[in-house]
């Protein structure tokens, strides 16, 4: 049954099954939502990006795009929280049970959303984020008993247990350790990385050119 | 321009401050999106699949690019999306070779981008690597793993193997990293063990790719 204000089989005065939005020969195809005359967003296939579907902020698509589906299905949402970026080298951090956070001061890879600053991620929304990071650590002696790489959020305390470094590897031994988690943060919280190296002297340092931390809002 | 069968904000006689589409007792509920009388995208409900709302390339239901079903999961059938397993090889590096790991079995690959060795990237966009591999035999010094993109080289997996084990015992490498890309931009995953002899063999691994953002 056809309610006011709708469009369907019956009654419908447009005398089709459905709605078609068309510009004509060019020209973008769109619906727009606005707010007391307010452009909010607007959906529709953009004829200047070879006909992608958006959902674009506003009131034009291929500004403020949020949402973005290719003809061939790949979908990417630009605007969307989104970080990757890099340590610079750091000495003697760790090693004597110092729960040392790691500073990612080398550079940004990227920063898509701005929420990441001063070696902390920020959550921009309540969310489920996908973190990840990779160190290159080295100076491990054979006193060193303990490494764990962590990553912590306001919530949770994630503690990724290494083998034991100083009956692996000698003093000159490079090691990588990575440490990837899928976790719920609420608008607000913040992600750091830590590394805790115990029962040795303080000679632990980071390679930051191979050393990285980032993270996505996933769902 | 508005097209017979069109919507818009001078000629709407519906007065409201919104549009429902109704196909009445059956049938897809859906707007079409088109250029030029050429279908570019539909996007509603799919009425013979529990009411699922999508985006399609034309009728809902085929080829669809983005689900969302009613209970709320939402899946991109299309976007770029990988895994693939590499088979054992021998003797592939250990003196300093720089080995490509192959990954020749594709278990997944969503929108076709990965042909062994290389992964391409099919937009500009925010993605998603993972995985591991397992070595063995190994006399070398160091071992790293690198994936190497257009842009930049990732490196993780550092040690050292002779220190670590036994010559014969297994090593796990394991690798994850959000990488931007632009469009056409390739990565290839490559393991290099230094300071031995060339007897180190890959007995398996797995690569995961997705698109992120």
């Amino acid at each position: 049954m056809a309610t006011k204000n709708s469009i369907d089989n019956t009654s419908n005065p447009l005398a089709s099954t459905a709605v078609t939005i068309d510009p004509g020969a060019s020209g973008d195809s769109f619906v727009q939502f606005d707010i007391n005359a307010t452009g909010e967003f607007r959906i529709g296939v953009d004829d200047d990006a070879s006909d992608a579907f958006k959902i674009s902020q506003g009131s034009a698509l291929g500004t403020n795009d949020t949402y973005s589906i290719s003809s061939d299905g790949n979908v990417i949402k630009p605007q969307n929280s989104c970080f990757g970026a890099y340590a610079a080298d750091q000495a003697n951090i760790t090693g004597s049970g110092t729960v040392y956070s790691v500073t990612f001061t080398g550079g940004e890879f990227f920063d898509q959303g701005g929420d990441f600053a001063s070696s902390t991620f920020t959550a921009p929304v309540t969310g489920i984020y996908l973190l990840t990071t990779s160190i290159r650590a080295t100076g491990f002696t054979t006193s060193h008993n303990t490494y764990q790489l962590r990553i912590t959020t306001t919530a949770t305390n994630f503690i990724a247990n290494f083998i034991d470094p100083g009956n692996v590897f000698d003093v000159n031994t490079d090691y990588g350790s990575q440490l990837a988690i899928i976790t719920d943060m609420t608008a607000a919280d913040v992600a750091n990385v830590y590394l805790y190296t115990a029962n040795g002297t303080k000679v632990v340092d980071i390679t930051g050119a191979n050393s990285y931390f980032s993270g996505c809002l996933i769902s | 321009m508005a097209t017979k069968n069109s919507i818009n904000n001078i000629s709407n006689p519906l007065s409201s401050s919104a549009i429902t589409v109704d196909p009445g007792a059956s049938g897809d509920s859906y707007i079409d999106f088109d250029i030029n009388t050429t279908q570019e995208f539909r996007m509603g409900v799919d009425d013979t699949d529990s009411d699922s709302f999508k985006l399609a390339p034309s009728a809902l239901g085929t080829g669809d690019l983005w689900k969302i079903t009613s209970g709320g999961n939402v899946t991109h059938p299309l976007s770029s999306a990988v895994l693939a397993q590499n088979s054992s090889q021998n003797n592939v590096t250990g003196d300093g070779t720089d080995y490509t790991m192959p990954f020749v079995t594709e278990l997944i690959d969503q929108n076709g981008n990965f042909s062994s060795p290389t992964f391409t990237a099919p937009i500009t966009g925010i993605y998603y690597f993972c995985g591991y591999l397992n070595t063995r035999y190994s006399n070398s010094t160091s071992t790293i793993v690198d994936l190497v993109t257009t842009a930049r080289t990732y490196s993780c997996a550092y040690q050292s193997p002779l220190k670590a084990r036994d010559v014969s015992l297994a090593v796990a490498g394991r690798f994850n990293f959000l990488a931007d890309m632009t469009a056409s931009d390739t990565a290839t995953f490559h393991i290099t063990n230094s300071g031995g002899t060339k007897i180190t063999d890959v007995t398996s691994g797995t690569i995961s790719v997705a698109l992120l953002s």
